[in-house]
């Protein structure tokens, strides 16, 4: 039999074995909906962050609230926030409590005026424990913009101190003033663009999205190995038990059962795909650079679950050092940052795993491509795929001659 | 038939099984990490500061970040910080860019600064904003002190002495300042009494329970109810004998996240969770009678936990907004036992989950065997 009716037979089998492929391929839906429906809400709705703020402004200042004018439109444009207005701060503390907004903002009478005239204002902003991801995310990004707005106009009446002290008349100062805080506006209102983004507040911050997306395509991948993991061991166990195969019979079926294998995870990148691309619309240039990585990925899964399939009698004990090895790669995407005066070894050792080179690649490469960090993360997994390869060839040519 | 004995055997058979056993050893140390503190603060990320710009204004930047705490800054060239980046040393790298000094003095603010966070990462979403801030800061110094430097009489010491208020300013309190006031829910308690750990124990068990439950695959198979009914047995009965051993197991290790949680009514959490692995004993019945092998059940276990958990708000507090997930999830044994730990009632809404998923069980695994037969 040649080696592509080998791959073919094994492509049948492990596609058409009962129910585990299909659940294989099709697990990463369910999972996909809960993310949409728990996580997503919380993480962004589309670019960044997105925060429902009502907003009480008791300040009659016009300036004020053509300033506000501006920033709204400008973070409901971006997607980044949407903004309702409300009477009186009982209201805004209502709509917190009832769960409606994930935050309130009060801006108290005379803020413009008291902060142009050099007093200190504190805002007050309310959000709830359910609204606390966001709500404080969207807080922090408010109080340092305010804080560093704030400053810049006590730079404006430093300076417009000094020049009244050299004569300068008060018509000239008020000009000096003005200028001063339009610029002050003017680089507030743009800020996002300082770093080439857009918005006012937490411009281009989806990280946590990012990151989101990049573990759920793994984790679906990963769990996309396991029928290999399982169908290795049984055949070895069952099928090549009962009759023997040659060196070359054995090797066919190997490398034809790795390709095989990785065409099964391949199969739910295609689902994952359209999924991310709803999620955060990802550009169709953007996941074709993942390409080859997307490749390397499955072949390297593939050829872990093979080197597991290959170690176990039983395939239910594969399955079971598959769930305990999979805890220990997630382990190592999470851990590192986590936990500090890890040994130095250690810590190497986490950063060099194939999951973390797997999650790095889905959620960088993929959005912005540092080619030097994908080549990185590309030789990570090559290496990993070589190792697990030879590994499982090993084990897999010791349980087959053994049989 | 000897129900005794088969309790017996199934006893010693998930003591013998390790593998499953290590799952709940594994949730009762997770669970109780959980209760006594969460996850440990994370350690400052190494990021690379690249000035590309030879203006003093790209030194200044560069200094004024060199000096931010919360992220271990460090000033290096480009090759370098891509290489660290490259090798996953750097978590980000901000670059001044060589025309910073000249933009800045023409009053420009586009792209002065290029920013590169690698998302593999946690919490990177304050860097951006820690860049913006610290540029904002020296575009304003800058500007507003050369209209100061254009108005008659202004001399290069006058100048100085902003330079220096400027720095007080820059350093010292704004005159704008947000409070930030937790509104707490009417219905809710607070963070300190939503037990995180009891209800990830919770969400472990039921997951356990599922994994470690191969021996109920063979309820949806037809042979092994066919046998049981042959000999004159009670199918409920076998059940309910087989899955004694896993629920004791379960409630074993729900004994020290309890006495670390501190819960003020133990004994109420304790009968809470009784009833609670009762239904999910029975919900795991018909999950692994539907998966029929474990190949299966090891795709499904994880998948229908997480959803019922989620549901159920065991992983994490349900927002507002999923109050219709709040309604769906009545039917779910953690809903119940979730309103346990709140202190809300929860018997009737726990025993009507009970019945349901113990109804659900037996009459799913009974028709898939008559099926199968």
């Amino acid at each position: 039999m040649s080696f592509f009716s080998l791959l073919f037979y094994d492509i049948k089998r492990l596609l058409g074995h009962g129910k585990t492929a299909l659940i294989a391929i099709l697990l990463p839906l369910p999972v996909v909906f809960l993310f949409a429906v728990f996580l997503l809400p919380m993480l962004s709705a589309g670019k960044g962050v997105v925060v429902s703020c009502a907003l009480c402004n008791e300040d009659t200042n016009e300036t004020l609230t053509k300033l506000l004018d501006l920033v709204i439109n400008s973070e409901v444009e971006q997607g980044t926030a949407i903004v309702y207005p409300v009477k009186d701060v009982e209201s805004g503390k209502r709509l917190v409590e009832e769960g409606r907004v994930a935050a309130f903002l009060h801006i108290p009478e005379n803020t413009y005026q008291d902060s142009m005239n050099g007093r200190q204002v504190v805002l007050d902003y309310y959000y709830s424990p359910a609204h606390a991801f966001e709500a404080l995310t969207f807080y922090t990004a408010v109080k340092s913009s305010l804080s560093v707005f704030g400053q810049g106009i006590r730079l404006v009446y430093v300076a417009g101190g000094l020049a009244m002290e050299h004569g300068l008349t008060q018509e000239d100062v008020l000009t000096l003033w003005r200028e001063g805080t339009d610029d002050i506006i003017r680089i507030h209102m743009h800020r996002g663009k300082i770093i080439g983004s857009g918005g006012v507040f937490l411009p281009g911050a989806d990280y946590h999205l990012r990151f989101a997306i990049a573990l759920l395509f793994t984790v679906c991948a990963y769990f996309a190995a396991f029928p290999v993991m399982y169908l290795t061991s049984v055949d070895l166990t069952e099928i090549l038990g009962k009759r023997s195969m040659g060196t070359g019979r054995l090797l066919g079926g190997f490398f034809a059962r790795v390709l095989s294998g990785a065409l099964l995870i391949l199969c739910t990148f295609l689902i994952l795909y359209p999924a991310a691309r709803a999620i955060r619309e990802v550009p169709f240039a953007f996941a074709l650079s993942v390409l080859p990585a997307v490749f390397l990925i499955a072949l390297t899964f593939s050829a872990f679950a093979l080197f597991l399939g290959s170690l176990f009698q039983r395939g239910e004990g594969a399955l079971w050092a598959g769930l305990y090895a999979g805890i220990v790669f997630f382990a190592c995407v999470i851990l590192p940052e986590r936990i500090e005066g890890l040994p130095k070894a250690v810590s190497s050792v986490l950063h060099f795993s194939p999951v973390r080179a797997c999650v790095s690649i889905f959620s960088n490469a993929m959005f912005k491509m540092i080619p030097e960090r994908y080549e990185q993360d590309l030789l990570i997994l090559a290496t990993a795929f070589v190792v697990f390869l030879a590994a499982g060839l090993a084990a897999y040519m010791k349980r087959g001659r053994a049989l | 038939m000897n129900y005794a004995s088969i309790f017996k055997g199934r006893w010693l058979a998930l003591f013998r099984d390790i593998t499953s056993l290590f799952i709940i050893l594994l949730a009762v140390i997770v669970s109780v990490w959980i209760e006594k503190g969460s996850m440990p603060d994370e350690t400052a990320m190494f990021v690379a500061v690249v000035n590309e710009d030879t203006g003093e204004l790209g030194e200044h930047l560069a200094d004024v970040l060199l000096s931010e705490n919360g992220f271990d800054l460090r000033l290096t060239d480009r090759d370098e910080a891509v290489k660290m980046i490259a090798s996953n040393k750097a978590h980000g790298m901000i670059v001044i860019r060589p025309d910073f000094t000249e933009k800045v003095r023409a009053g420009a603010y586009e792209k002065l600064v290029e920013t590169t966070i690698m998302a593999d990462s946690y919490d990177m979403n304050t860097l951006g904003e820690l860049v913006i801030n610290d540029t904002v800061k020296i575009w304003m110094e800058e500007l507003i002190g050369r209209k100061l430097g254009a108005v008659s009489g202004i001399d290069e010491a006058d100048l100085q002495a902003f330079r220096e208020n400027a720095v007080e300013v820059l350093h010292g309190g704004s005159l704008l300042d947000v409070n930030a006031n937790l509104v707490a829910d009417r219905s809710d308690t607070d963070e300190e009494q939503t037990f995180s750990g009891l209800r990830w124990y919770a969400a472990f068990a039921l997951f356990y329970l599922m994994i470690s439950g191969t021996w109920m695959c063979a309820y949806g198979s037809g042979g092994l109810l066919k046998r049981v009914r042959s000999k004159g047995g009670n199918v409920v009965k076998l059940f309910v004998f087989q899955s004694l051993p896993g629920m004791l197991i379960t409630y074993m290790g729900l004994l020290p996240v309890l006495l670390v949680s501190g819960h003020p009514k133990p004994v109420q959490v304790l009968a809470a969770f009784l009833l609670y692995i009762a239904a999910s004993s029975a919900m795991s019945l018909l999950v692994c009678a539907l998966a029929g092998s474990f190949s299966n059940l090891v795709f499904l276990a994880p998948v229908v936990t997480m959803a019922a958990s989620l549901v159920s708000g065991m992983l994490c507090k349900l927002p507002d907004w999923a109050r219709v997930w709040d309604y769906v999830s009545v039917i779910f044994p953690g809903h119940w036992f979730y309103a346990a730990i709140l202190q809300e009632d929860h018997v009737a809404g726990a025993l009507v989950a009970t019945v349901f998923w113990f109804l659900a069980g037996m009459s799913g695994s009974l028709l898939l065997g008559n099926r199968k037969k």
